[in-house]
Order: C-alpha cells, then sequence, then structure tokens
C-alpha cells in the first residue's frame, strides 16, 4: 500500500486545552491502529494557528505537547496575534505544508481508531478522481445527498476533510478575502469540482464533533454561527453566479426582523460600494447548488 | 420473661417452624440444650422427643418444668457472661447436638459476647445453634410508627424485656461478626401479628388502600416484610471472618454505563464507544455485558476496547452473560455496576458529549429519583460495501417524539423513554432487589422502569442527550419479535402492576383529567358508539332498526341498571335483543335480564342468551364490534319492562381473560379472531379504525391458555 505524510491543521481561538489534548489523543490512537494495520499514513504533522487574543498554550506547555506525542506526531505551534478566521488561518498554515496531503479539521473533534484507513480509501480508488475526501460527523450526520456507491457529493466540511496538498495550491488555498468562517469549505469543493475533482463522502470515516440539538428540533447555533452563515450565504450566492437566489436572500433579510441577517446584508451592501466581491465563477451552473438555504439537496432536513 | 402455656401468643406456632429445621439435625442420642428457655409449652414439646436440658433464669418456668420431670436448671442472668462455662458445668460431658436460644437473644445484655461464647460452646460440644428472633421490621410495626405509635407488649415483636432488637441485616452481621455461618432456615411468616392494634387503625386494616399500598411498597422492597420471626440454624466456625469493606465513596462513580452487546453491529458499537470517549463528565463507569458471546466475539470487543483512549480503557469491565433472554444481561449488569446511578445504552445507539453531564447536573437537584433527558430517534442504513466493510448513515431528521417530558399516566400505557434516555439509581436494585423480569422477552426495561418509578419518580431535564438510532435494514428487537409477543409481553406485565395500588406524582390529577376531558370529547364525537340499545321485533318479521330504544353508557366501566319501559305500547313481542354497545373488546359481567310480563316477570341470565360473544360462566366477553345478545322472550306476548342489570366493562382485564381461557378452545378463539376481521373490514367505512385496538387480546387469551395446559 502507497504510504503518505500528512499534515493535519486546525485554527483554534480561546479552545480549552483539554479538548485539545483529547483531540490529539484520539490522533495519536487512530495513526498507531494505522500503522498497525499497515494504513496509508506515514507520518503526521499537526500544525495549531491560534488566533486567539492571548495565546491557549505557554513556551512551557508546547515543549510539554511537543514531547508528549512525539512519538507520533510532529507537532507545531503558531500564535497567528490576531483573530485570523478559518479561511484564512489555513491558508497561513496550509502555505508551510510539505506533506503529500492536507487535512483540515475542527480542533475539538475526535477521530475514530479506523479514520485514516478509512478517509484515504477515495484516493487509493482509481476509478474516481477524488479531490476532496469528507468525514462522517456523529451525533449529527450531516443530511446532503451522497453517491452510496462511490460516495461523490457536493461538497466537504473541513470539520475534517482531506486533500492532496497539489489541490490546496492548486485552488491556491481558500478563499480568505472572501469568506471569515463560514462556507470557506463549500468555495473550496466546488472550486475543486469546476477543475474536474470529485468530492468524496466517507461514512465509514467517522469522527465524533460535538454538537446539541433542540428540543423542538433543530442543531443549536451561536451568534457568530447565525451571523457568518447569513454572510456567506450572500456571498456564495454572488460568487456561484446565482443572481436570483442573491436576490431572495437579500429581499428576505431586509424584510424580517432577524438583526444578524441585517447585519450581514448591510455587510454585502458594503462590499458591492467599496467593490470588494469576489470574481464570479460557475455560470453556467456546473456545481454549484442552492437548494432551500442548503448547498446540496439533502437526504432528508435537520 | 414470663412463663407461657397456651397457643394465644404467636410465639407458640413459631414452635412448628423450628421443629422443621430440627427435624433436620441430626441428633442420634444427643441432648437438646435450651438456653433461655422461658416457653413451657415448647420445652415440654421438645423434652417429648428429645433428650432436653433446659436453662432457665424465670423460677417459675423452672418449677413448672421440673414438676413434669423435664430437667431444667436454673441460673441468675447477672452471670450472663459465663453461661457458657455454666452449660458445660451442668452437661457434665453428655453429647449435644443443638443449642436453642428460643427469643432469648435479644433479652440479653451483650447478645455479640453470647454469640461469641456460644460460638466456642458449639465448637467443643460439636452442636449447631437454633435460633428464633423476632423481626423489628415487621411491617405492622413499621406501619404504627407512621402513626407515632411503638407499643411495647409483654411479649411478642416488641419484648418489654428486649435490650436488642434484630432485622434481618442486623443479625446476619452479627452472627457472622460472631463466627457463625447459617446453614438452614425456616422464618416464621405472619402478616397480622400481635402489634396489630389498634384494631380499627386505618394503616393497620388490610382492606385499606393505604395499607395494601404500604404493603405492597414494605413486601417489595423488603423481602421479609411479613417475617414474624428469624428461626435459623447456624453452625461454629472455627474463625471469625470480619465483613468486607464496603466500595468507598471514590470508588465508586456516579454513573455505571451498561452497553449490552452480542457482536452484531461492531460498526455502531466502535461509534457507540467513541461516543462515551467525548463526553464531558467523565465520572463514569462502563460495563459491556457480551450476551451469548463466543471467544471470537470476545476478542472482538477487546480489540475494540484497546483502540479506545487509555481512560475509558481503565473504566470497562467486559462481563460474560451465557444464560437467558436480552434481560439476563440487565440484570447482571446492574448487579456488578459500582455507581450510584446505571444506565443502558445499547451498542449500537449515539449519545451527545453532555449525556452524562446531564444526568450528574439533574441528579444534584434530583437525587433518588429516575433521571429522565430526551432522546431523538433517526432511522439509519447500514450499508455492506464491496470491500467487506461497513457504512452507517443516516436515513432520516430526528424524530422527536421521544422529546417530551415523563407522563406518568401516558407511560402506563406504552414506553416513551428509550433505555439511554433514563439513568435509574443503583438502590432500588441492589438493595431492594427491584430486578429486570426474566421471563419477558420484550418490554422489559418498561416493566422495569414502571417497578422503579413507582418507588423514586422521574425527574426530566428537556435536553436531548442521545439518539434512538431505528435500522431500516437488519434486525431489532422490533422485527425479531412479533407482535404478538409485544402484547402479550406487555398486557401480562401492565396485569402484575395493576394488582398493586400505583403511586402517582404530583401533577397527575391534571393529567388525568385532561385525559379524560379528551375522552369525553371522543367519545361524544362517536357517541353512538357508546349507546346501548334494545331491539324488539314486535310483528314477527324480525329486528328492525326504528324500533329500538337507546341508553347511554357513558364510563369504560359502570354498573349498569337500564329499565326500558315502553314495550308495552306494543301489544306483542316476538323477540328481543340487546346491543351493549357497538364497542370491540367488551365484557359483561353478572348479565341480567328482568322480563315483566305483566302478569308474570323471568329472570334471564347470560347462560340463557343466544349471542355473538363468548361465554364464560356468568362473563360474556365481546372480543369483536357490534356485540350482540338474544334474550329469550315469550313469542307474541306483551311486554310491560325489560331491566338489564350487569358490570359493563370496555377493558378485558386480566381476570376475565383467565376465566375466558378456562372455557374456551382454541377453535372459538379463531372463530372470534375471524369474526373480528370480518367486522373490522366491513365497519371499515363506518368507524374510524384508529379507535379499533389490534387484537391483542388473543395472543393474551391464548397465552393464559398456555399457562393453562403447563
Amino acid at each position: 500500500m502507497q504510504k503518505w505524510t500528512l499534515q493535519i491543521q486546525s485554527v483554534i481561538y480561546h479552545n480549552w486545552q483539554k479538548d485539545l489534548y483529547r483531540n490529539l489523543e484520539s490522533i495519536q490512537l487512530a495513526y498507531r491502529a494505522n500503522k498497525s494495520s499497515g494504513g496509508p499514513v506515514d507520518k503526521i504533522i499537526f500544525r495549531y494557528g491560534d488566533a486567539s487574543k492571548e495565546p491557549v498554550f505557554n513556551e512551557q506547555e508546547v515543549a510539554a505537547l511537543k514531547q508528549q506525542f512525539a512519538e507520533d506526531i510532529e507537532i507545531h505551534y503558531e500564535f497567528f496575534g490576531f483573530n485570523s478566521g478559518t479561511a484564512k488561518g489555513h491558508n497561513l498554515l496550509g502555505k508551510q505544508c510539505t506533506a503529500d496531503y492536507m487535512m483540515i479539521m475542527n480542533p475539538d473533534v475526535l477521530l475514530q481508531s479506523n479514520f485514516f484507513t478509512e478517509i484515504f480509501r477515495p484516493f487509493q480508488n482509481e476509478t474516481l478522481k477524488a479531490g476532496i475526501a469528507e468525514a462522517r460527523q456523529t451525533p449529527v450526520e450531516h443530511p446532503k445527498r451522497y453517491n452510496f456507491e462511490t460516495g461523490e457529493t457536493s461538497w466537504a466540511a473541513t470539520a475534517s476533510a482531506v486533500f492532496p496538498t497539489s489541490l490546496f495550491n492548486q485552488l491556491d488555498g481558500f478563499d480568505e478575502e472572501t469568506f471569515f468562517m463560514y462556507c470557506d469549505d463549500v468555495d473550496f469543493s466546488w472550486r475543486a469540482r469546476l477543475l474536474g475533482y470529485q468530492v468524496i463522502y466517507c461514512p465509514a470515516a467517522v469522527i465524533f464533533h460535538a454538537k446539541r440539538i433542540r428540543a423542538k428540533g433543530g442543531v443549536q447555533s451561536t451568534e457568530a454561527e447565525r451571523y457568518y452563515s447569513a454572510e456567506a450565504a450572500l456571498l456564495m450566492a454572488y460568487k456561484f453566479s446565482n443572481p436570483s437566489e442573491l436576490d431572495k436572500l437579500m429581499g428576505m433579510f431586509s424584510m424580517g426582523d432577524n438583526r444578524y441577517a441585517l447585519k450581514a446584508l448591510n455587510e454585502f451592501k458594503r462590499r458591492q460600494q467599496n467593490g470588494s466581491l469576489p470574481e464570479q465563477l460557475d455560470a453556467e451552473h456546473k456545481v454549484a447548488q442552492f437548494i432551500d438555504g442548503y448547498y446540496s439537496r439533502n437526504r432528508y432536513s435537520l | 420473661m414470663k412463663t407461657l402455656y397456651k397457643s394465644e401468643y404467636a410465639q407458640y406456632n413459631m414452635l412448628d417452624y423450628a421443629m422443621k429445621l430440627i427435624g433436620e439435625v441430626d441428633l442420634a442420642s444427643k441432648h437438646i440444650l435450651d438456653i433461655g428457655c422461658g416457653y413451657a409449652d415448647i420445652a415440654q414439646t421438645l423434652a417429648k422427643n428429645h433428650q432436653y436440658i433446659g436453662i432457665t433464669e424465670d423460677e417459675q418456668t423452672f418449677q413448672l418444668l421440673k414438676s413434669k420431670d423435664i430437667e431444667v436448671h436454673l441460673y441468675n442472668r447477672q452471670n450472663e457472661q459465663d453461661i457458657a462455662r455454666y452449660a458445660t458445668g451442668i452437661l457434665s460431658k453428655r453429647s449435644v447436638g443443638l443449642v436453642c436460644m428460643f427469643d432469648y437473644l435479644g433479652a440479653t445484655q451483650d447478645p455479640q459476647a453470647l454469640l461469641e461464647q456460644l460460638r466456642g460452646l458449639c465448637g467443643e460440644l460439636g452442636a449447631e445453634l437454633l435460633l428464633s428472633v423476632p423481626n423489628i421490621a415487621h411491617q405492622d410495626i413499621a406501619f404504627k410508627l407512621l402513626e407515632g405509635r411503638f407499643d411495647y407488649t409483654q411479649n411478642g415483636l416488641l419484648c418489654s424485656s428486649f435490650n436488642t432488637f434484630f432485622t434481618q441485616e442486623k443479625l446476619a452481621h452479627m452472627l457472622k461478626n460472631s463466627g457463625f455461618k447459617e446453614t438452614a432456615r425456616n422464618d416464621y411468616i405472619l402478616e397480622q401479628t400481635d402489634q396489630g392494634f389498634p384494631k380499627d387503625s386505618t394503616l393497620l386494616s388490610p382492606s385499606s388502600l393505604v395499607y395494601k399500598h404500604l404493603s405492597h411498597v414494605k413486601r417489595t422492597i423488603d423481602p421479609f416484610a411479613i417475617t414474624y420471626q428469624f428461626v435459623r440454624i447456624y453452625a461454629a466456625l472455627s474463625e471469625i471472618k470480619t465483613e468486607e469493606a464496603p466500595v468507598t465513596k471514590e470508588e465508586r462513580p456516579f454513573l455505571s454505563v451498561i452497553m449490552r452487546t452480542q457482536g452484531m453491529r461492531m460498526v455502531a458499537f466502535r461509534e457507540a464507544l467513541l461516543c462515551l470517549s467525548a463526553q464531558t463528565n467523565t465520572d463514569f463507569e462502563l460495563l459491556i455485558v457480551g450476551h451469548m458471546i463466543d471467544n471470537a466475539v470476545h476478542e472482538k470487543v477487546e480489540a475494540l476496547l484497546r483502540e479506545m483512549p487509555q481512560a475509558l480503557q481503565d473504566k470497562t469491565r467486559i462481563i460474560k452473560v451465557n444464560y437467558g433472554n436480552r434481560t439476563a444481561p440487565l440484570n447482571e449488569g446492574f448487579a456488578h455496576a459500582k455507581g450510584e446511578y446505571v444506565s443502558i445504552y445499547d451498542d449500537d445507539d449515539i449519545v451527545f458529549d453532555h449525556w452524562v453531564e446531564t444526568f450528574y447536573k439533574l441528579y444534584k437537584k434530583s437525587p433518588g429519583c429516575i433521571l429522565h433527558a430526551y432522546a431523538a430517534t433517526q432511522r439509519w442504513y447500514q450499508k455492506e460495501k464491496a470491500d467487506g466493510g461497513v457504512e452507517l448513515s443516516a436515513a432520516s431528521e430526528m424524530g422527536l417524539e421521544y422529546c417530551m417530558e415523563y407522563d406518568p399516566v401516558n407511560q402506563l400505557r406504552e414506553n416513551r423513554c428509550p433505555t439511554m434516555s433514563l439513568a435509574y439509581p443503583t438502590y432500588p436494585f441492589q438493595k431492594y432487589n427491584i430486578r429486570f423480569n426474566e421471563t419477558l422477552t420484550t418490554i422489559e426495561d418498561w416493566d422495569f422502569l414502571m417497578r422503579t418509578a413507582a418507588l423514586c419518580g422521574v425527574a426530566d431535564v428537556p435536553e436531548v442527550t442521545s439518539i434512538y438510532r431505528l435500522w431500516i435494514v437488519g434486525d431489532s428487537s422490533r422485527s425479531i419479535h412479533s407482535q404478538n409477543e409485544w402484547d402479550i409481553n406487555f398486557h401480562t406485565s401492565q396485569d402484575a402492576l395493576d394488582r398493586n395500588p400505583v403511586l402517582l406524582p404530583s401533577g397527575s390529577i391534571q393529567l388525568i383529567d385532561e385525559l379524560v376531558q379528551d375522552k369525553d370529547e371522543a367519545e361524544s364525537i362517536e357517541e353512538d358508539k357508546g349507546y346501548s340499545k334494545l331491539y324488539y321485533d314486535k310483528d314477527g318479521d324480525g329486528i328492525k332498526e326504528e324500533f329500538c330504544e337507546k341508553r347511554f353508557i357513558r364510563k369504560a366501566r359502570q354498573n349498569i341498571d337500564l329499565t326500558y319501559y315502553n314495550m308495552s305500547s306494543y301489544p306483542e313481542t316476538y323477540e328481543v335483543r340487546w346491543d351493549p354497545t357497538e364497542y370491540e373488546g367488551v365484557a359483561l359481567q353478572h348479565f341480567e335480564a328482568v322480563i315483566d310480563y305483566g302478569d308474570t316477570i323471568e329472570t334471564v341470565t347470560a347462560q340463557d342468551v343466544s349471542t355473538n360473544g363468548n361465554v364464560a360462566g356468568d362473563l360474556i366477553i365481546f372480543f369483536c364490534p357490534d356485540p350482540q345478545m338474544t334474550i329469550p322472550v315469550k313469542r307474541g306476548k306483551c311486554i310491560q319492562s325489560i331491566r338489564i342489570k350487569g358490570v359493563y366493562s370496555r377493558e378485558i382485564t386480566g381476570e376475565m381473560m383467565e376465566q375466558a381461557a378456562r372455557v374456551m378452545s382454541e377453535a372459538q378463539i379463531q372463530e372470534a379472531e375471524v369474526r373480528f376481521q370480518q367486522e373490522r373490514d366491513s365497519l371499515q367505512h363506518q368507524i374510524n379504525l384508529l379507535s379499533i385496538r389490534p387484537p391483542g387480546f388473543f395472543a393474551r387469551l391464548r397465552s393464559r391458555m398456555s399457562g393453562r395446559k403447563e
């Protein structure tokens, strides 16, 4: 079996150290399981980009962390000194990547032990032109539709997604000018697909991603999530050449009393006036999907 | 202790129990040494059949037994600490097979010291020790304490001469710590004791509801609730074994997670473990109970566990259970649990990261209660891949049918709480012996929940902490067991619960009131179904719909006494048919129709009518909709009135099932089933089918018939 080196990167923002330790421990266990079963990952380089106001780890703690996991993971820690958001943060980390593959990961997820074996399967399948492989999240699985035979799907969530470093370079990373922390992964996926790559969903590669659902249904979200998802929705509709979707969203955002939507709309208008909106893509609507507020057809609604 | 002669006092009856035990001891030519022989009757009975030596402190008893030529010795209780030496002295090397103390242990100054002496004595003599000791925890005493009463009596349970009172636990503890091992027991069981006064006390009246409830609770939690006396034989051990130290607080986790597995869904199992490794509150232990698993599966389970973080491995034990149905591993798991609480998390479900944390926070608010959080449901499928691997994927949105507060009334009808949505206090299981019923192949969790909730109550938190996976492909308990099996188990369990009063939490009256209001509204919609109708043939041309009188029967169960008067307006009557209702699943007990012909009165019973129901003695059960009874009348005579009496019920109870099962044949059940189906089909357009329950009562009936055959 072919072996690859992998850079895993996480942008952290005021995370609890214990959550980060637990995440690293799960990577270590998965890596060891991969090694003992002759799996595809030869070496792991782990890069933290800390976007917090104050460093999450001090120098001694970083040293201890590196030492603790040295046998299995080469850890790097960088304090950005500003709130980079995810797109810019991952670009900063990705530019330092020398590994064959990159994995974008939320810092608080836990990997299942067979994770690496499963997430690399699409890249070993010669019948596919796999660009990005995405993990299945538990306890709340994303409902987007995928091909049950091939795993092909619309886009990959970077809660945990793997792609060749060459693709990252080819795409010039994430669109950090347009997206702060939401839809950077949808944009990245769609741009990869415009180049002819497939996005492959891997239900057998499982990560635990802590989410909560409300007693009356629906996933609980934070204020930041509500604002940035609204802002990203407008930008995605614009960037992927869907004026009717954009009009619809702008109409909705202007009429409602949702302060996050109003704020997002104002930000979009500001960019419009400044001429800082992104270059438009996919004029022929080959990859982009805007369906009931989602970027894919879904198997069911959450 | 004063001398007693006659059996007016319950202690004397204890002798019957003791004699049975004595009969099992190989006494041969050995003596019985009776220390503290205060009951002359007992001494005389024993002396008749055995070589008897009594020791008493009571002068009157001494004189009486002496006069009967029974060997007895008088000693001073002040010398209690030397009783072994004293006994050795009077025995003069005679052999003794049994040392007895009837109700004497509690009267001594220092029972522990006395027992330690007796261990030496019994050891030297090679004798066993027989004790009878009144049970201070008898329910009569417990109930009287509720009234604020604690009545010493001259003799009996609360004998005024006792210095020490015993419960089962105290007796066992003391005997063990004195170097004795119990070898046989024949405890004296007595429900109404000498403490049953005042006679008119509500708490002591067996027919009162509160007595029934308290007695049920007491018997549930204390197997010795109506044990009047502990009557037991002990062997002296060569050394004293001190009791094991209890588990300390530090060693005891908050939650024991019981995960049943048969190794059928290893992929889901791995995910279930991942969810546990993500818990924000780690104060739990994991008991993986492998049920009927072979070594290969056991090794797979161990291998999966080795993939988990060390912290999770360290708090996990694997227990193998190689017997019973799916209920057995639950009992084993609960028995091994060290946690203060226990939750059952099956190996194919999912929990959120705050699952344990949510239970813990609720426990802090409501210690002692069953803890209940919300569980979402979701349909999942399992796909076999070409490479032999397995993929799991969700196939539906989250269902919220179990995301609601625990409803103690609705819960009586159906289980709305998946196992991992509940955490049970360990105490009732481990101390009150409330177990899962291993005869149940399904609904074992509901049955256990209802019995435990009746004691603990349920505290709620409106947080979704788990996902109950409903598998689209593959086996689940829903698909493995037939609907009939579910019905039988449910009704068996419900019948058992219904034999005793049920304690409902505060707020239940409101819930019941709402239910009754809903029911009344439903009844008004289907009002016609609730009418009983008397039809008559006034001209010999048969029953006609227009010649009918209606009476509404509102309640689901009520005594009926209905009189139909205006039949005299018809000069002749040829046939009379009474339809008690339109509903199926109806029973009529003690049916009687009194027909007044003006000059004569005739009474007709269930045995006389012709009916589409099934008659069992004075009970008629109508399994099918549209029940009918044709009442025999004198053809052509004028009827002044017909009075119909009986007990009407729209629920076929377990007792009625028993009655029907005694007389019905399989052919009759099959016939009723066919008729049910036919009636259901014909009524399809008239009645909302949702109101027709599935014919679970046929399964219940068959289960009782098979029980009868066994």
